[in-house]
C-alpha cells in the first residue's frame, strides 16, 4: 500500500508551516509528498521548496483551477502501483498525527474514497464536516448545526456522497479515471467528484477517527484569489447549480431547471429583504451564467454518462432528503421572527428606561410595579391604556349605525370590491373595462389597499371597515406617540392624541366617506414621527429615518396627493431655516430631507407622471374616492379656522378651544421655538386652504368644474394647532404656579380649562351623534341582478344607467361590473372619451334617430336601466325605438330595456401595455425603500 | 435611545423670562394677525354654484310625428278632411319632407289623403319638421276641428260623459314601432271610478294599432267625467270625441275635447265664444287633498271677478261642474289659479245645440299656427300685463292674405276674424305674452300653442 500526499497551495504561507508539520508528524508516514504551488504571490513557494525539496514542488499555472493543479501533481508521479492512494491536502488543512493511520485502517477493496472528520482551524473543537451531500436546491448539506462542538456525537463510520478534498484519501486509479471537473475551479468539486465516483460504483466513506483541521480560507472569503474573485458567493452558487444539473437524473431535468430558477429568484428576493444586495446579485448572476451556457451542461452530462456504471437510484439515498430545504426555510422564518421579537423587546426595554428617566413622578403607579409584572397588570394600571380602550369602545359606539351587512359606502366612498384581486388588477392593468374603456393611470392608493386587503385574507371590505371604524383611536395613537417625542409630559401627549384623534369625525371626513383624509389622519402623526429622526445623530439612523419618512409620505400622498407638495414646502422651510441659523445642521439635514421627499415622489411613479397627460393638476388636488363636491359647501373663514371642510362635521364651535389655545400657546416663552415650528406648519395649512377654498378643478370624468375637498390641509392646520397647544401645555400648572399671582394665572387657567374641555365635548358629541352622515351600509348596485349576471358573463353586455330629467339634465354610467367599486372613481374614462356615449344618451333623452339602438350596441351596451323617477320622454323614446325591448325593472317606478341584438365591443387599440411593468417597478421600489427603512441590517456573516 | 430632536429645539428652553411678557403678547398678536390676514386676503368670495358647462341647449327640430285620430261614429251630414301646413316663419327650415303631403314646401298648406277609419300618421323630417301643424276637420251640419298631436305618455281630458245625453269616445293610437301599454284613470263628481274591471287598465297596443273605447263601457251612468290616459310603456296619441245634448230632446252637438298634458296650478282656458247659451266650467282635482280654485274671467275690457265664483273647492279625486251661464255673454277667457294641480275645461252650448270646449291654452312665446276653416276667429288674451301680438293669415301657397297687430290691455281678450281666403293663420307675440285659440264658426275651438321649431337638448354627462 502506497500513499502519496498531494498538497496544493495558493497564497497559503499563513498556514503552510503548520500543515507541513502535520504531514511530517503522521504516525503512518506518507510515502511521498508532491506539492503544487499555483503561482502564489506570497512566499508559499519558497516555504514548500525549503521543506520538501526543489523536486517535490511543482509550479502550477497561475489561476489554474484545483482540478488542473491536482492533474499537474498526478502527472509527475511514478507509474501507479497496486493499492496506491493519493492523500489530497489543502494548504489550509492540517491533519492530526494519526489521521492517515485511521483513514488507511478503514480502507476496503470496494471503498475508493475515504474522508476525515474536518474540524475548524484554529478553534480546533468545532465540527465542520463529516462528509457532505447536496440538497435539491443546491445547498451543501453537512448534517451539522452551525458551530457544533465535536463531542464525538457524530463519530460513526458511514457511507456518504462526498468528502471534502481537504484530507481526502482517494485511490489513485479512481482519481485518475474520474478526476475533477475543470468547470468547478474551487467550490463544489468535491461534491461533484463524490457524486461521479458513486455513479461509477465506488463507495465513499467518512472516517471520524481521522481528524483534519481546516481553515476554509477560500470559503470564508479570507483568501481571495482571482478564481474566487470578490464574488465567491456567486462562484459557490454557480458550482452548486452546475453540479445538480449535470449529475442529476436526466428524466427530471426540465423540472429541476425550473425549480432551481424559481428557487434562485426567491433567494434573490430573500437577500433583498434582509438588505444583502451583494448576495442577491451573486445569486442572480450565478443563475444567469449557468443557464446561459446550456452547452456546458450538455457536455458535462455526456462526460458523466461515460464514467457511470450504476443507476441514479443507487446514489439517491446518499443525497439529502427532499424535505430538507423546506425545513431550512421554516428555520429561517422562525429565526427572523424571533429576531424581530427580540429586537422589539429590546426597544421596549430601552424606551421604558427612557420613560422612567424622563417622566419622573407622573408614572408612579407603573413604576412601583416590580419589573417582572406582567403586561396585563401594567396595562390595567396604565391610564393611557384605559383612554385608548375607551376610544376603541367609543369608536364602536360612534359607528353603531353602520354595523351590519352590505358594504360601507356613500358620500365620497364607493363600496369596496369583493376581494383583494380586484384592487390588484385595477392597479396593474393599463386598460380598465369601465364604461367605454379607459387608459387613465391607476391611482397609487390601489397598491396599499390591495396589500392591506391581501393581509386581511382578501377581505377588502374589512380594510375599509377597520379604517372607518377605528380611524379615531388609530389617529389618536399615532398623535400620542408623536407628541410623546416632542413634549415632556404624557398628560399633554394624551390630551393632544385624543384631540387629534377626533379630527376625522369632527371634520366630517368619516361621515362623508373621505377615505383620503381618514388615511392621512392616521398616517400624518407617523410621518411627523419618522421625520423627527431625520435629525438623528448617526448617519445610519438618518438614512433609515429618511426612507421611513419617504414611505409614510408616499402612503399619505397616495391617498391625498396634496400632502406631497405640502411636505415639499415644509421641507424647504426647514432647510431654509437651518441654512440661515445653523450651517452644520443644514449640512446634516440636507441629504435625509431631500432624500425623503424625492424618494416619496419617486414611489408615486408611474402615476405621478402619467396623470399629467390625463387629468393634469386636478388629480393632485383631489383625494382618493369620489369628488362628491355636492357635499362641500362654500367655506367661510370661520370654517377654515375651526377645521370644517364640509357640511357633515360637528358644529364648528366645538373646535373653538383648540384655536384659542393655539394662539395663547405662543405666549409661553420657554417652549416658543417649538410652538413657532408648529405654527409655521399651521400657517402653511391655512394658506393652502385659503388659496384652494375658492378654486374649482375640472373633473376629466364628467367635464364639470367642481369644488375641492380640503380635508388634508385643514387636518394639517388642526394637527399643528394641537401640537402647539400640547407643547406649550407641558407642565403648565407648575409654570403658572412659579410666577407671582397676576393676570397670567386666571387667563392661563381659563385657556387651559378651555383646551381640556374641548376634546371632552368632542367625544361626547361623537358618542351622541353617532357619526351620522352620508356613509351607510348597502348593496353595491341597484341594478337588477339578471343584468349584472349577464355582464359578468360577457363584458360586452354593459348596463347603461341613466338618471335625471329634461330640466335637471341627465347623468349616465356605463357599468361592466355590478357597480363601481372603491378605486374605480379614479380611473373612470374621461368625458371626452365618453363623448359618443353622451351623444347617444342625449339622443335617447331628446329625439333618437333610427340608428340609436345600433350605436348603443356597438358601444357595448346591452341593457339600459333608468332608476325611478324615470323621465317620461326618455322612457317613451326607448319604448318606441326599434331594436330595443322593454325588460323587467324590479324597483317600483324604474324602467329597464334590453337591446334585441347582442352587444359587441371592439377590442382594438387598447393601449396601456407598458403600465403593468411600470407598476411592478413601483412595487419593487416600495420593497427596496422598505428594506432600507427596516431597522435590521444583516451583516455578511459566514 | 438617543433623543432625535433637532438641537435648536432644546436651546429654546433657555429664554430669559423678563422679556417673556412682551414677547408673548407680541407673538400671539403677530401670529393671529398673520393668520387673519391670510384668511381675509386670500379667502375669495364663494364662486357660487358650479357652472353647468353642458347645460341644456336648443336645436332645430329635425323630426316630428303627428297623429290624427279616427272617429268611427261620425254623425250624418258631416264630412272629414285632414290638412297640414308648414307655416311661414323666420329661420324655419326649407328642406325636408312630410309624409302624406309629399309636395309640401315651406309656407304651404295641403290636404292630406287619409282614411276616417284609420286616422292619419304624418312624419315631418329635417327643415319641414319645424313649424308643422296638422289637423282634422269635421264639417257640415256640425263643425269639429282638432289638431293632430304628437305621441306622448300622458294625456288628460275633462268634460267627458257616459250617459244617454252625454257620450264620449276615447281613441288611442300607438304610432311607434314598439308596443304601448295604457292605463286609464277616471274621475267623476263622486270621486275616482275604478275602471280596472271594465278594461281601463293594462291596455296593450301593438305597434301601429289604434283602439276606440267608449266611456259608457268604461264608467257607465256618469254625466260628467275627467280621464287620464297614461302610457306606462311607450307613447300614444289620444283623442276624445264628445256628443252632448243640453236637454234630453235636443239634437246632440259634436266636438273634440281639448287635451292637457299634466294637471297644473294655473290654467288659462281660451275659446269661449260670445253668444253661447250655457257655459259650464268643469274642474277636476286628481290629488289627495281638497283643491281651492280661484276663477277669473278675462273679457274684452279686462279682468272680471265674480264674487260668487271667487273660490271653488274641489274634493280630492273629484270633478266639479260649475254653471257660468249667468255671466256676461262676451268673448271671454278663463284663468284658474289653484293651490293644487287641477285639470279643467269650459263647455259652451251655442245656438243650434252645438258645443264648444275652451281648453287650456299655452302662453305663446315663439310662433303658433292653426288652420282657417270656415268662419275662423282668433281669440287672444293678455297675461298679467298689456301685450301685443301680430296675426297673419296665409293662403295655401303661403302668400300673406291679411293680418293685424292686436294690442291688449292686461287680462283683456280681443278677437280678429281671419279672411275666408286664408288657409292658416300665424300668431306671433310681439310684446309680453298672450294666449288664445281659434274659434271655428262659433262651434268649435282649438287652443293655440307654440309650434315645435326648436327642441331642448338636455344636458347629458357621465356620472362620477
Amino acid at each position: 500500500m502506497k500513499v502519496t500526499a498531494l498538497l496544493v497551495s495558493h497564497d497559503g504561507a499563513r498556514w503552510l508551516p503548520a500543515v507541513l508539520d502535520g504531514i511530517e508528524s503522521q504516525t503512518r508516514p506518507v510515502d511521498a509528498v508532491v506539492a503544487v504551488d499555483t503561482s502564489s504571490s506570497d512566499n508559499s513557494g519558497e516555504l514548500l521548496r525549503e521543506r520538501l525539496g526543489q523536486d517535490a514542488v511543482l509550479a502550477g499555472q497561475p489561476l489554474a483551477p484545483y482540478s488542473a493543479a491536482v492533474a499537474r501533481g498526478l502527472s509527475v508521479l511514478p507509474p501507479a502501483v497496486e493499492d496506491e492512494w493519493v492523500w489530497l491536502i489543502h494548504d489550509d488543512s492540517n491533519p492530526a498525527p494519526d489521521a492517515l493511520e485511521h483513514l488507511l485502517a478503514a480502507a476496503a477493496p470496494d471503498i475508493a474514497v475515504l474522508g476525515p472528520k474536518l474540524r475548524e482551524w484554529p478553534s480546533l473543537r468545532r465540527l465542520l464536516e463529516l462528509g457532505v451531500t447536496i440538497s435539491g436546491t443546491g445547498r451543501r448539506e453537512t448534517g451539522l448545526e452551525r458551530g457544533e462542538y465535536d463531542q464525538g456525537q457524530h463519530d460513526r463510520k458511514r457511507d456518504v456522497l462526498a468528502v471534502n478534498t481537504a484530507g481526502m484519501l482517494v485511490r489513485r486509479t479512481v482519481l485518475e479515471t474520474i478526476g475533477f471537473d475543470e468547470r468547478l475551479p474551487i467550490f463544489g468539486n468535491d461534491l461533484d467528484f463524490g457524486w461521479r465516483a458513486a455513479r461509477a460504483g465506488h463507495r465513499t466513506v467518512v472516517v471520524p477517527d481521522a481528524v483534519v483541521f481546516h481553515a476554509e480560507a477560500a470559503h470564508r472569503g479570507v483568501r481571495r484569489t482571482p478564481l474566487t474573485g470578490k464574488r465567491f458567493h456567486r462562484v459557490e452558487r454557480e458550482a452548486a447549480l452546475y453540479t445538480l444539473l449535470v449529475n442529476g437524473p436526466g428524466r427530471g431535468l426540465p423540472w429541476r431547471l425550473l425549480r432551481l430558477l424559481l428557487g434562485s429568484l426567491v433567494r434573490v428576493l430573500g437577500f433583498l429583504l434582509v438588505r444583502a444586495p451583494g448576495e442577491a446579485y451573486d445569486e442572480l448572476s450565478a443563475v444567469a451564467r449557468v443557464y446561459l451556457r446550456p452547452d456546458r451542461i450538455i457536455a458535462g452530462r455526456a462526460a458523466r454518462r461515460r464514467t457511470a456504471t450504476v443507476p441514479h437510484a443507487r446514489v439517491k439515498q446518499l443525497l439529502a432528503p427532499a424535505w430538507l430545504p423546506y425545513r431550512h426555510g421554516l428555520d429561517f422564518v422562525s429565526d427572523v421572527a424571533s429576531a424581530v421579537v427580540n429586537q422589539a423587546a429590546d426597544l421596549t426595554a430601552a424606551r421604558r428606561e427612557r420613560t422612567l428617566a424622563e417622566t419622573g413622578p407622573v408614572d408612579e403607579d407603573t413604576q412601583n410595579l416590580d419589573d417582572d409584572t406582567g403586561l396585563v397588570a401594567r396595562l390595567v394600571v396604565s391610564p393611557v391604556a384605559w383612554v385608548f380602550a375607551g376610544l376603541m369602545l367609543l369608536a364602536l359606539l360612534g359607528m353603531r349605525g353602520h354595523i351590519g351587512s352590505g358594504f360601507l359606502s356613500g358620500g365620497a366612498l364607493l363600496p369596496p370590491p369583493d376581494g383583494a384581486g380586484y384592487w390588484w388588477s385595477r392597479a396593474f392593468e393599463g386598460w380598465h373595462d369601465l364604461g367605454v374603456g379607459s387608459t387613465v393611470p391607476s391611482p397609487p392608493y390601489l397598491l396599499p389597499l390591495a396589500g392591506a386587503a391581501t393581509l386581511m385574507l382578501g377581505k377588502a371590505w374589512l380594510v375599509v371597515d377597520l379604517l372607518f371604524f377605528f380611524a379615531v383611536p388609530a389617529a389618536a395613537w399615532g398623535a400620542f406617540r408623536f407628541l410623546r417625542r416632542v413634549t415632556d409630559s404624557w398628560h399633554s401627549a394624551l390630551w393632544g392624541g385624543v384631540a387629534y384623534g377626533l379630527l376625522p369625525v369632527l371634520s366630517g371626513a368619516v361621515q362623508q366617506g373621505r377615505i383620503g383624509t381618514v388615511v392621512v389622519a392616521v398616517v400624518l402623526p407617523w410621518l411627523a414621527h419618522a421625520a423627527l429622526f431625520l435629525a438623528s445623530e448617526t448617519q445610519d439612523r438618518r438614512s433609515r429615518a429618511s426612507y421611513r419618512t419617504a414611505l409614510w409620505l408616499a402612503l399619505g400622498a397616495a391617498f391625498a396627493p396634496l400632502l406631497l407638495p405640502l411636505a415639499v414646502v415644509v421641507a424647504a422651510g426647514v432647510l431654509g431655516w437651518c441654512y440661515s441659523q445653523n450651517r452644520g445642521a443644514f449640512d446634516e439635514l440636507r441629504r435625509p430631507v431631500l432624500a425623503a421627499v424625492s424618494v416619496a415622489a419617486a414611489l408615486l411613479l408611474p402615476w405621478a407622471l402619467l396623470t399629467w397627460s390625463h387629468d393634469g393638476i386636478s388629480s393632485w388636488l383631489l383625494e382618493a374616492g369620489r369628488p362628491a363636491s355636492e357635499l362641500i359647501g362654500s367655506l367661510s373663514a370661520w370654517d377654515i379656522v375651526l377645521g370644517r371642510p364640509g357640511e357633515s362635521g360637528a358644529p364648528a364651535w366645538l373646535s373653538v378651544g383648540i384655536a384659542v389655545a393655539a394662539a395663547f400657546a405662543l405666549a409661553r416663552t420657554d417652549t416658543r421655538s417649538r410652538v413657532l415650528a408648529a405654527w409655521s406648519v399651521l400657517l402653511l395649512g391655512l394658506l393652502a386652504t385659503a388659496v384652494l377654498a375658492g378654486a374649482r378643478v375640472s373633473l376629466a370624468a364628467t367635464g364639470t368644474e367642481e369644488r375641492i375637498w380640503l380635508g388634508v390641509p385643514l387636518l394639517l392646520v388642526q394637527g399643528a394647532a394641537i401640537a402647539a397647544v400640547a407643547i406649550a401645555g407641558t407642565g403648565i400648572r407648575e409654570q403658572l404656579a412659579e410666577h407671582a399671582f397676576g393676570w397670567r394665572q386666571p387667563v392661563g387657567a381659563a385657556v387651559a380649562v378651555l383646551a381640556v374641555v374641548t376634546p371632552a365635548v368632542g367625544l361626547a358629541w361623537w358618542a351622541f351623534s353617532g357619526a351620522d352622515g352620508e356613509i351607510d351600509r348597502g348593496p353595491v348596485s341597484a341594478v337588477p341582478e339578471y343584468m349584472t349576471d349577464a355582464v359578468s358573463r360577457d363584458v360586452a353586455q354593459g348596463i347603461l344607467v341613466v338618471r335625471g330629467s329634461q330640466s335637471a339634465g341627465f347623468r349616465y354610467l356605463l357599468l361592466r361590473e355590478p357597480g363601481l367599486r372603491l378605486g374605480d372613481d379614479a380611473v373612470l374614462p374621461s368625458a371626452n372619451d365618453q363623448g359618443p356615449l353622451s351623444e347617444v344618451v342625449g339622443d335617447l333623452a331628446g329625439v333618437p334617430g333610427e340608428s340609436a339602438a345600433e350605436s348603443l350596441r356597438t358601444l357595448g351596451v346591452q341593457f339600459v336601466y333608468a332608476p325611478a323617477p324615470v323621465d317620461q320622454q326618455l322612457s317613451g323614446n326607448l319604448d318606441s325605438l326599434a331594436g330595443v325591448a322593454p325588460a323587467s325593472a324590479l324597483a317600483p317606478g324604474s324602467r329597464a330595456w334590453r337591446l334585441e341584438d347582442e352587444a359587441t365591443l371592439s377590442d382594438e387599440d387598447r393601449g396601456g401595455a407598458l403600465h403593468p411593468w411600470l407598476v411592478a417597478l413601483q412595487c419593487l421600489g416600495v420593497v427596496v425603500a422598505g428594506v432600507f427603512a427596516a431597522p435590521t441590517r444583516r451583516r455578511a456573516e459566514r | 435611545m438617543s433623543d432625535p430632536r433637532p438641537t435648536g429645539v432644546r436651546r429654546a428652553a433657555r429664554q430669559r423670562p423678563t422679556s417673556g411678557v412682551l414677547l408673548g403678547s407680541t407673538a400671539v398678536a403677530v401670529a393671529s394677525l398673520v393668520a387673519a390676514a391670510i384668511l381675509v386676503l386670500v379667502t375669495p368670495s364663494d364662486p357660487g354654484p358650479a357652472p353647468r358647462p353642458s347645460a341644456a341647449t336648443g336645436a332645430p327640430v329635425s323630426q316630428i310625428t303627428l297623429g290624427c285620430p279616427r272617429r268611427p261614429n261620425l254623425p250624418e251630414g258631416v264630412s272629414t278632411s285632414f290638412g297640414v301646413a308648414s307655416v311661414v316663419g323666420d329661420d324655419l327650415g326649407q328642406d325636408g319632407s312630410v309624409t302624406g303631403a309629399p309636395r309640401l314646401s315651406r309656407g304651404e298648406a295641403s290636404e292630406v289623403v287619409g282614411s276616417t277609419e284609420r286616422g292619419v300618421r304624418l312624419t315631418g323630417t329635417d327643415g319641414l319638421a319645424q313649424g308643422l301643424v296638422a289637423w282634422r276637420a269635421d264639417t257640415g251640419s256640425s263643425t269639429a276641428i282638432t289638431e293632430c298631436p304628437s305621441p306622448r305618455a300622458s294625456w288628460w281630458f275633462t268634460g267627458l260623459g257616459a250617459s244617454i245625453d252625454h257620450e264620449s269616445t276615447l281613441t288611442i293610437a300607438n304610432l311607434d314601432s314598439g308596443p304601448a301599454v295604457v292605463d286609464i284613470k277616471v274621475l267623476s263628481p263622486e270621486g275616482e271610478i275604478d275602471v280596472a274591471e271594465t278594461g281601463g287598465s293594462g291596455i296593450t297596443l301593438a305597434p301601429g294599432e289604434s283602439r276606440t273605447l267608449s266611456l259608457v263601457a268604461l264608467a257607465p251612468q256618469n254625466d260628467e267625467l275627467a280621464i287620464r290616459v297614461h302610457a306606462s310603456r311607450g307613447r300614444v296619441v289620444a283623442a276624445v270625441s264628445d256628443r252632448f245634448a243640453e236637454t234630453p230632446a235636443a239634437e246632440p252637438g259634436f266636438e273634440w275635447l281639448p287635451s292637457q298634458i299634466e294637471p297644473a296650478r294655473i290654467l288659462r282656458l281660451s275659446g269661449v265664444p260670445a253668444g253661447s247659451r250655457f257655459r259650464t266650467l268643469l274642474v277636476a282635482n286628481p290629488s289627495d287633498l281638497e283643491a281651492v280654485v280661484t276663477v277669473e274671467l278675462a273679457g274684452p275690457s279686462g279682468r272680471v271677478l265674480s264674487p260668487d265664483l271667487n273660490q271653488l273647492s274641489v274634493d280630492p279625486g273629484a270633478l266639479l261642474a260649475v254653471d257660468l251661464s249667468a255671466l256676461a255673454d262676451e268673448n271671454v277667457a278663463v284663468r284658474l289659479v289653484s293651490d293644487l294641480p287641477v285639470v279643467a275645461v269650459l263647455r259652451s252650448v251655442v245656438q243650434g245645440g252645438d258645443i264648444v270646449y275652451a281648453g287650456p291654452a299655452q302662453a305663446l312665446t315663439t310662433i303658433a299656427g292653426l288652420p282657417v276653416i270656415g268662419r275662423s276667429t282668433v281669440h287672444l288674451t293678455a297675461l298679467g300685463e298689456a301685450a301685443r301680438a301680430t296675426v297673419t293669415a296665409y293662403s295655401v301657397e303661403g302668400e300673406s292674405v291679411g293680418g293685424t297687430t292686436i294690442s291688449l290691455d292686461a287680462h283683456a281678450t280681443d278677437t280678429w276674424k281671419a279672411p275666408r281666403l286664408a288657409a292658416y293663420v300665424v300668431v306671433e307675440p310681439a310684446k309680453a305674452t298672450v294666449f288664445g285659440s281659434i274659434v271655428y264658426s262659433g262651434e268649435s275651438a282649438v287652443p293655440l300653442r307654440d309650434l315645435p321649431t326648436t327642441i331642448r337638448i338636455p344636458a347629458v354627462r357621465p356620472a362620477a
